[in-house]
């Protein structure tokens, strides 16, 4: 092979691969944003999914192809859930399985669009938990857990500690998937993860 | 700093043999290595659920950049370096596809990675890495900043991030530096030692082609380095020779078989090494020049001597300037001499002309009376201090002994040659040989005087006055007393009392020189065999000096020179026993007398230069024949000896004033 050739092919390959890791780097690093508790949204679309009667209100905002959100599904589903908190579901694309096997484990699910997601509920990124207090307050949006990919899925530590008012709740970060369409074209331009 | 820094990192250009192997095997290995990437990592896309196909394509996109440079680069280095581009990718691809609750352990990749990349010994390549990482990061802070301080990190936490990735890359480089330097570098390293040495060698080559002296070295075995200095060469030839007397042996074979003795008590190492090399040869002579040679052991201080440093030196023009010197004092001394008794070395200087040119030329052909010549010569040398002469002429003696032949023509060549130059050194003196003029002694001219004024008849006065042209015998025994006491002194027998009579007597000088030349060796015989050493004397109650007397006399008509000494006197069982050995009469005294005579026979069993050989009484005997002489010897043991030779008057002068009245 010619050498100005060889160099031209070795030199394409950096160049892709510089900007494909980069992107991938971009996509698992980037902070997920988080709603904000003042956003007057959230708290209308809360009420709209709000039980009647409930004073402790979780809601789930899961992904269905978020390999996180499936992990936290895979944990809500197999834990004992605390009797004095209402819990749903905001899944972002229906998934009949996902849905019958919350349906069974008594989590009313609530399908929506990742462009409803964003419009409606001001939220882009997944998976996100959100809990009310009796007085519709929002008292905790954040994570599950403590570290990306982190096995540990903090929920139940969370929820009491929300409830048991004497001690400090910290929120944690959002580790998970971009769910809207603009914010995965920002952190995946080469759409390689998403 | 930053010049060290970029020397630490990047390699000197060139490329080894041993580094091209070495990075030719590490290479294909390490090619091999990201190939097994694909299968791996699409197992582990796969139990991650993070898309095994995606996991296909990404990591055969990483892959396309190692192979492109393992087929193409000619540089062995910058295939390494792209494989340093290749680690930190395939670590990006390995977080991203293991995703899950090993995902922050995937990281350890890198960290890894960087470790193994030491292995290529070349830093540039860890470098290459590290630079990657950070581009990656450095373009994602351009594109996003806040994934880089992702989840609100204080910068704090993002450098400590950042310095172990620093740390390990440049501990990381420092090894591969390392091993490079120390392991792939070593041919390199041993190259330029070698060069160094080569540089050395080259140094100590243009010193050894070049230095004047001679220098070689012996193993413990004897065995002859193969370095040694040109001279060597130069001196003794190309020789291939295993050993210093293998070497040396075609130019001085006594001095090889004296240092083969040498070294055979240096291998049996009974005494110090310097000890027995005391022992070897100092001195060889190679084409006329004379060498001499030194010996040094060589080896740790403290320690056992590992071999022999062999310094020859060429010493001809020293030799050459003390032979002149010592020629200069021997001049020196014999002018001495000619000042006290000028006729006297006048006539051994005659004498010897004469008989240095009887054994140059071939004309005595009998060795028995050449030996005696030799023999004479070599004596009356030694007495008048003419040591050189008396040095050859007992070469061309020991030459002949050990020949059993006549004198080799180089050594009697180097005799006339050694004349030549004592002649051309006293020419001045000897030249101007003026025996026109009469010495008298006062005692003589009163003598006539009277004679003359008591009207002694005029024909008996001329008779006296005759007789002036004659020498006193006196002027002979004096001459045979010094050089009794110059012979006593170099045996170290000094105190000798000598006591001279000459009874008035005057003989020929030109007619009576033979005879005298060959009396010396009586005197010497004297000192030598007959006078015991002080402490002999003592022992035996004599005095501590011994007593000679030399006188000459008329006794019955005839004249007789005899000398007495109170010595040890004639060993007769000795001398019966050597006659016997030689096959010569020996029944009674007068047959033992007679052997004294014979050529060849001695009492001392070795011969010194001053005596020894039996050749001196032969010699005296001749001259007492030719002049119709004879000679007489009495001894008793413990009680000294006596040598008389008489001579019937018709032999003295015998000039008749009606000559001169003719005249």
């Amino acid at each position: 092979m010619r050498p100005w050739l060889v160099r031209i092919a070795f030199a394409t390959w950096l160049v892709l691969c510089t900007v494909g890791a980069g992107t991938l780097m971009a996509s698992h690093w980037y902070t997920l944003p988080k709603p904000s508790p003042s956003d007057v949204r959230v708290a209308a679309q809360l009420e709209r999914l709000r039980p009647d009667g409930a004073e402790w209100f979780a809601a789930h905002v899961l992904y269905s192809s978020c390999p996180c959100s499936v992990r936290v599904l895979d944990h809500l589903f197999s834990s004992a859930r605390p009797k004095d908190v209402a819990e749903v579901i905001l899944l972002v694309e229906a998934d009949a399985a996902i849905e019958a096997r919350a349906a069974e484990a008594g989590f009313p699910v609530t399908v929506v669009t990742p462009d409803a997601l964003r419009d409606d509920y001001g939220i882009e990124a997944a998976p996100l938990m959100l809990v009310q207090d009796a007085s519709r307050r929002i008292r905790y949006a954040g994570g599950y857990t403590e570290r990306k990919q982190g096995p540990d899925i903090r929920d139940l530590a969370i929820l009491e500690s929300i409830r048991d008012e004497s001690s400090h709740t910290v929120e944690l970060p959002l580790f998970g998937c971009a769910v809207s369409l603009e914010l995965q074209n920002v952190l995946d331009p080469l759409k390689i993860k998403y | 700093m930053f010049r060290k820094i970029v020397d630490a990192v990047v390699l000197p250009s060139e490329i080894t043999g041993f580094e091209s192997d070495y990075l030719a095997r590490m290479n294909r290995v390490a090619l091999w290595f990201f190939a097994l990437h694909l299968p791996i990592f699409v197992l582990v896309a796969y139990f991650n659920d993070t898309g095994p196909m995606t996991a296909v394509a990404l990591t055969s996109a990483v892959l396309v950049g190692p192979f492109i440079a393992y087929f193409t680069f000619k540089n062995p280095r910058a295939i390494s370096v792209s494989y340093g581009i290749t680690a930190m990718l395939m670590g990006g691809l390995l977080v991203h596809f293991g995703q899950g609750p090993v995902q922050i352990e995937m990281h350890f990749y890198f960290f890894a990675l960087l470790a193994m990349l030491a292995m290529f010994g070349n830093p540039m390549v860890i470098a290459t890495a590290a630079v990657t990482v950070a581009l990656h990061h450095l373009l994602v802070w351009m594109y996003l900043p806040a994934s880089v301080f992702n989840y609100d990190a204080p910068l704090w936490v993002v450098a400590i991030h950042a310095a172990f990735v620093v740390l390990e890359s440049v501990a990381t480089c420092y090894i591969a530096r390392s091993f490079f330097d120390n392991v792939i570098g070593l041919e390199k390293i041993v190259k330029s030692r070698t060069a160094e040495l080569d540089a050395r060698n080259e140094d100590m080559h243009l010193l050894l082609d070049n230095v004047q002296q001679g220098f070689l070295t012996l193993d413990r075995t004897g065995a002859v380095a193969a370095e040694r200095s040109a001279q060597v060469t130069r001196w003794f030839g190309h020789v291939d020779a295993a050993t210093l007397p293998e070497l040396i042996e075609g130019v001085d074979a006594g001095f090889a078989d004296d240092f083969r003795m040498a070294w055979e008590q240096v291998e049996e190492d009974l005494l110090p090494v310097e000890c027995n090399l005391d022992l070897a040869p100092s001195e060889l002579v190679a084409n006329g020049r004379n060498i001499e040679v030194s010996y040094r052991p060589l080896g740790p201080v403290d320690g056992d001597w590992t071999g022999v440093l062999v310094v020859m030196s060429d010493v001809t023009s020293q030799r050459e300037r003390e032979r002149l010197e010592s020629e200069q004092r021997e001049v020196l001394h014999l002018l001495d001499r000619i000042m006290r008794d000028k006729a006297g070395f006048l006539e051994f200087f005659a004498e010897g002309e004469r008989q240095v040119k009887l054994i140059a030329s071939d004309e005595i052909e009998d060795r028995v009376l050449l030996g005696r010549v030799i023999h004479t010569l070599k004596g009356n040398s030694a007495v008048f201090g003419v040591h050189r002469i008396a040095d050859r002429c007992h070469e061309i003696e020991e030459a002949m002994k050990e020949s059993g032949g006549r004198p080799p023509e180089a050594l009697r060549a180097g005799l006339d040659e050694a004349w030549t130059r004592l002649r051309s050194s006293l020419e001045m003196i000897v030249g101007d040989d003026d025996n026109s003029h009469i010495e008298i002694e006062d005692q003589e001219f009163r003598s006539v005087l009277g004679s003359l004024l008591a009207d002694v008849p005029r024909e008996d006065v001329a008779r006296e006055m005759i007789a002036w042209r004659l020498e006193p015998t006196r002027r002979r025994l004096t001459r045979l007393a010094d050089q009794l006491e110059r012979v006593a002194t170099r045996l170290d027998k000094r105190g000798i009392e000598v006591q001279l009579e000459d009874h008035g007597l005057r003989l020929d000088a030109e007619r009576w020189s033979g005879f005298w030349s060959a009396y010396v060796h009586v005197i010497r015989n004297a000192v030598d065999h007959g006078i015991e050493s002080i402490e002999e004397r003592r022992a035996l109650g004599k005095d501590g000096a011994g007593h000679i007397l030399v006188e000459t006399a008329m006794e019955s008509d005839e004249l007789v020179v005899r000398l007495r000494d109170d010595g040890r006197g004639i060993d007769w069982a000795r001398v019966r026993e050597r006659a016997m050995e030689r096959g010569l009469p020996a029944d009674d005294r007068a047959d033992l007398v007679a052997a004294l005579f014979h050529d060849g026979l001695s009492t001392r069993d070795e011969a010194t230069d001053t005596s020894g050989r039996g050749a001196g009484l032969g010699a005296l005997a001749q001259a007492v024949e030719a002049m119709s002489g004879r000679i007489e010897v009495s001894s008793a043991p413990g009680q000294g000896t006596t040598f008389e030779c008489y001579f019937p008057r018709r032999v003295l002068s015998c000039e008749r004033p009606e000559r001169y009245l003719a005249a």
